[in-house]
């Protein structure tokens, strides 16, 4: 293996270990080695300075990323506070689901009196009109500084972290025109400035498009997926083809192609060429926002140019680690990126599985090249797509191949236009005329590929062991298929076997059965799944769905689908709804619409707002609504029986009826059993300890978020429950009071709020009970 | 490669070695064939031994001017009609097949770092000549100044170091010129490539008594050879020998055939 890769790889490896020790650790190791590799040096040790050079990689990734953990908060003393900010624009506009954000540079920060800092703060400006500003402006804000909404389920696309990793720990919102001034103007960079003066420039051109071909030409030619509608980017992710979105390798090997061909014409020099589509290259991975997956192509274009000026043999799976080492350097966090991952890991595919095919030797074969290079590209990054995604697409390989011809087209002719379109705006109308036609054919090959049958597939989320296993054995795959030593025939045959049964027993995971539940946390509602242990899975409610002003929170399409497909779970047998609210039966629509649905449980008095879309929802998709009471017993599978034990069949008469009328169900597997209370309250407690329960409860769901209308201390008496899960968010009610809390401590009982810990999960092999939350995923048994 | 550079005492002297340190580790070496575009294996440099075995080098019998292939021992056709102001040339092996793949390669598609491979083809094949004199002033033929700047380096220039080097014989890049620009040799016919480089070369000093590897790196109708020998006889050379990697196995009329 080239040197250069060993050491990215090692570097890599001291980034993802590096929280595991402090960075004093790191420092003092790191220098006691470099000590130990001057003594080699001097004493001509050629191995101990091998040794220790590659070790020194792996230190330098190690303090780097420690260096970037450990670096002082300087805002953290004004978090959940008021306060004004003065900082400058370093990140222009950028549309979100309401309003646009920014990202500012702090500079001076304080209640009253400002005082200077530093830090990135991610501005979200809410207000409903407003001048917008740009790179370089200093503006004055104010607003309460809080922590971006982080993940609270497992998987969950964590957003707090995804903008840590890009040096933001704060947002500010501003929804008053008082509350956003702006102070001066170019205070950036004046190289940025002037390059995103001049795309903005260039860009205004792209608005002689109708808006849908406008926005899908900005995603096509420099990666701003914002504005294309959701509708288009799902045919794109569908189709496999979504990649064309994120400015990579086929659209800087475009501009440079394009840059140099240019230069030949003019006859330019060799140096003089070179560098001109350096520049020109350069300046366009500035334009794309310098993601991960622009820089690499863009480094290893720069690596390329340099061999040819040095005379030395192209060798592109090293300008790749290159362009990796450069990439984790300047950011270590970039490890982690979705962008960066898939970037990288597409790379290797093409480059390290293409050469491996043999060469072409009839004409016809050389059509195959294309297809071969996607295929290797999708090989490498299906794990991680399925990953983050739960998905992947099946028509992905083929798609491509139609597909980046044409979208290599509308680059050319985009770019072009927009070049022209700033001087003289007829030839650009002309040009992005045609690339619109361009466009509609890719769309229509999105939309085609898309909509073939199993196009795309939901696969669950693949376990960590898996994912390591399958990179080492397609790396691994090489030297003992193609090596020519020894019983070629019977080391092929033993290296295929052993690698699909690993594969195989990494993908399934732990075998023993055991019944999950899980309390997802979806803010203030409710919303529980149990799987079985034979594989049947059931809801017990779907979470809210709440108008949040301009946009929507529906926890069913939000948390409840990404989680189920994540668990490979693609049926549900039963959904429950303890009743109409919409913080029980909101999500419901969004899943029934998805995923095959046995039958909906409903109690007898389902109404409501939630209840009527729900109804409506389960008509459409012939799905049958059930009304159940009192003594309903269902089986999902393997011995876990679910009753209802509430409401009875003349429904409880109370101050609030759909409350009191909530489905109450009793699980049992084994000696494990759980109560789930829906919003029940004191009238449907009295009526449950007249009617009698069919054994205490080891985990309760307490009533109603912990409200202080239920969950007596006759109640905790007769159930005897060892844990009680409140299922909270953020509310106006006072939920969970602390009268119920009070109760709850004083019966002994263990308490989990999802709005402390997150999802709760709880595993049972029928006897003993296995509790994680996400703030503790290793959880405790009990 | 993962050699530290020594501290050595003045910069002058490492920032050189650091800068082919850094070159190193970014280009370790050739992936591909160059000649079939294969993963090459860990024992193969520069092309693949399949490609390396269909490599034809030159045999006996060969004309005894211009060293092309031929049925019996003697004069070519070409070098009984022609003036031949060269002593000798000599070419390592025929322009086809994975030979015409590398060397074009190496022209054309970035294949500056097959000098070595292709140099030591050449100066390999000089250990087998007879009567090759002990000590020759190595000169490359220059490139058209405009396609200089185009491809960025000469490929003669290249080979002529190489062999230099191998050989331990003195170098002089500078002494001969163009002296007016010409089109490329490859994409004229035979007959208008004498009219294309005749008097194209000068010395820029005199030669008085000097013997001459004039290397090229590929040898076709001998019109280049010619008229670079000629501007070095002129210059007062006692003797000029023409070196090349390849030699066409026919004249592109396929008058020889």
């Amino acid at each position: 293996m080239p040197v250069l890769i060993s050491l990215t790889l090692l570097l890599a490896t001291g980034i993802a270990t590096s929280s595991y020790l402090p960075l004093t650790w790191w420092l003092v190791s790191g220098a006691a080695v470099l000590v130990l590799g001057f003594w080699a040096a001097v004493r001509n040790n050629r191995l101990l300075v091998s040794i220790i050079i590659l070790l020194l990689a792996f230190l330098t990734g190690a303090v780097r990323m420690a260096l970037v953990t450990a670096w002082p908060d300087q805002l953290a003393h004004y978090k959940d506070r008021i306060v004004t900010i003065e900082g400058t624009v370093v990140r222009e506009a950028q549309p979100a689901t309401t309003g646009t954000t920014y990202v500012l540079a702090v500079e001076h920060i304080g209640e009253s009196k400002l005082e200077p800092a530093s830090g990135r703060v991610l501005l979200r400006d809410i207000r409903t009109e407003g001048e917008t500003y740009f790179y370089g402006d200093l503006v004055r804000v104010r607003g309460k500084l809080i922590k971006p909404q982080g993940a609270a389920n497992f998987g969950q696309f964590d957003y707090r972290a995804y903008l840590e990793r890009r040096g933001i720990k704060y947002q500010l919102a501003v929804s008053a025109p008082e509350d956003i001034q702006y102070l001066a103007q170019d205070r950036g960079h004046p190289l940025v400035a002037y390059l995103l003066r001049a795309r903005e420039r260039y860009l205004q051109v792209i608005d002689v498009l109708p808006s849908v071909d406008a926005a899908l030409l900005k995603a096509l030619i420099l990666g701003e997926r914002n504005l294309v509608s959701p509708e288009i980017a799902d045919f794109f992710t569908a189709s496999g083809i979504v990649h064309l979105m994120a400015v990579s390798g086929v659209h800087v090997g475009l501009v440079a192609t394009l840059a140099l061909w240019v230069g030949s014409l003019l006859h330019l020099p060799f140096a003089l060429k070179s560098l001109a589509s350096a520049i020109i290259v350069g300046i366009y991975i500035v334009w794309t926002g310098f993601t991960a997956s622009a820089a690499r192509a863009g480094i290893m274009f720069l690596i390329g140019l340099l061999g040819q000026a040095a005379g030395r043999p192209r060798n592109s799976l090293v300008a790749l680690a290159a362009a990796a080492g450069i990439l984790l350097l300047i950011n270590p966090w970039n490890l982690y990126d979705i962008g960066f991952q898939l970037s990288f890991a597409a790379a290797v595919g093409i480059l390290y599985l293409v050469p491996l095919v043999p060469s072409a030797e009839h004409k016809w074969q050389r059509w195959l090249t294309p297809f071969v290079t996607s295929l290797a590209a999708q090989l490498t990054t299906w794990p991680l797509t399925a990953y983050y995604f739960s998905g992947v697409s099946l028509v992905g390989c083929v798609a491509s191949v139609l597909a980046i011809p044409v979208a290599s087209l509308i680059l050319a002719i985009g770019l072009l236009g927009l070049l022209v379109g700033a001087w003289y705006l007829p030839v650009a109308q002309v040009l992005l005329g045609a690339a619109g036609l361009a466009l509609t054919a890719l769309t229509f090959l999105a939309r085609w590929f898309a909509q073939l049958p199993g196009a795309f597939l939901y696969v669950k989320r693949p376990p960590v062991v898996f994912m390591l296993l399958y990179y080492t054995v397609f790396f691994a795959a090489p030297y003992f298929l193609w090596s020519k030593r020894g019983n070629i025939r019977r080391r092929r045959f033993l290296f295929a076997a052993m690698a699909l049964v690993l594969l195989a027993i990494s993908w399934r995971g732990p075998v023993t059965p055991v019944l999950t539940v899980d309390f997802l946390a979806v803010g203030q509602g409710d919303a529980i799944l149990i799987q079985s242990p034979s594989g049947q899975a059931a809801l017990i409610d779907t979470g809210p769905r709440q108008n949040l002003g301009d946009s929507i929170f529906d926890a069913g399409e939000k948390i409840l689908l990404p989680y189920l497909r994540a668990q490979g779970i693609h049926r549900l047998e039963l959904v429950f709804i303890s009743h109409g609210d919409s913080d029980h039966a909101g999500g419901a629509p969004a899943v029934i619409s998805a995923l095959p649905v046995g039958a909906v449980m409903v109690p007898a008095t389902f109404d409501g707002i939630g209840a009527d879309l729900v109804k409506k929802e389960t008509e459409q998709r012939g799905v049958p609504l059930y009304p159940a009471t009192r003594g309903l017993k269902v089986d999902l599978g393997d011995g876990v029986e679910i009753t209802v034990l509430s409401p009875p069949s003349e429904p409880i008469v109370s101050d609030s009826p759909d409350n009191d009328n909530s489905l109450v169900l009793y699980l049992k597997y084994g000696q494990t059993t759980f109560l789930f209370t829906g919003d029940a309250g004191w009238p449907t407690e009295e009526y449950l300890l007249k009617s009698g329960f069919p054994g205490t409860a080891q985990v309760l769901k307490v009533a109603h978020h912990g409200a202080a209308t239920a969950t007596s201390d006759q109640f905790l008496a007769e159930l005897k429950p060892m844990l009680a899960v409140i299922s909270v968010g953020k509310n106006n009610f006072g939920h969970p009071s602390p009268a119920t809390m009070e109760r709850l401590i004083n019966h002994g009982v263990g308490i989990v709020r999802t709005d402390q810990a997150g999802q709760v999960q709880i595993k049972s092999d029928g006897r003993i009970l296995q509790v994680s939350t996400f703030a503790n995923p290793r959880g405790e048994q009990q | 490669m993962n050699k530290k550079p020594r501290l050595s005492k003045s910069v002058r002297e490492l920032w050189p070695k650091l800068t082919t340190a850094a070159l190193d580790l970014l280009f370790p070496g050739a992936v591909f064939c160059a000649s079939c575009g294969t993963k090459l294996k860990t024992a193969e440099r520069y092309i693949c031994t399949d490609c390396l075995e269909q490599i034809t080098l030159v045999k006996e019998p060969v004309c005894l001017k211009c060293n092309r292939p031929l049925t019996r021992p003697g004069y070519c056709r070409e070098c009984r009609v022609r003036p031949r102001s060269f002593a000798r040339a000599w070419s390592a092996a025929v322009y086809k097949g994975a030979l015409r793949q590398c060397l074009h390669r190496f022209k054309y598609s970035h294949g500056a770092y097959l000098a070595p491979f292709l140099g030591e083809l050449l100066a390999n094949h000089l250990e087998k000549v007879d009567n090759l004199p002990p000590q020759l002033l190595v000169i490359p033929v220059p490139l058209d100044s405009q396609r200089l700047k185009e491809r960025g380096f000469n490929q003669a220039q290249l080979l002529a170091e190489e062999v230099a080097r191998l050989w331990g014989w003195p170098l002089d890049t500078k002494i001969l010129r163009r002296v007016r620009a010409t089109l490329p040799q490859a994409d004229l016919k035979a007959a208008d490539r004498w009219r294309n480089v005749e008097g194209a070369f000068a010395a820029s000093r005199r030669l008085m008594g000097k013997q001459i590897l004039l290397v090229d790196d590929i040898y076709t109708t001998g019109a280049t050879a010619e008229a670079a020998s000629q501007a070095l006889k002129d210059a007062g050379a006692s003797a000029v020998y023409i070196a090349t990697v390849a030699i066409a196995s026919s004249h592109p009329h396929g008058r020889d055939k």
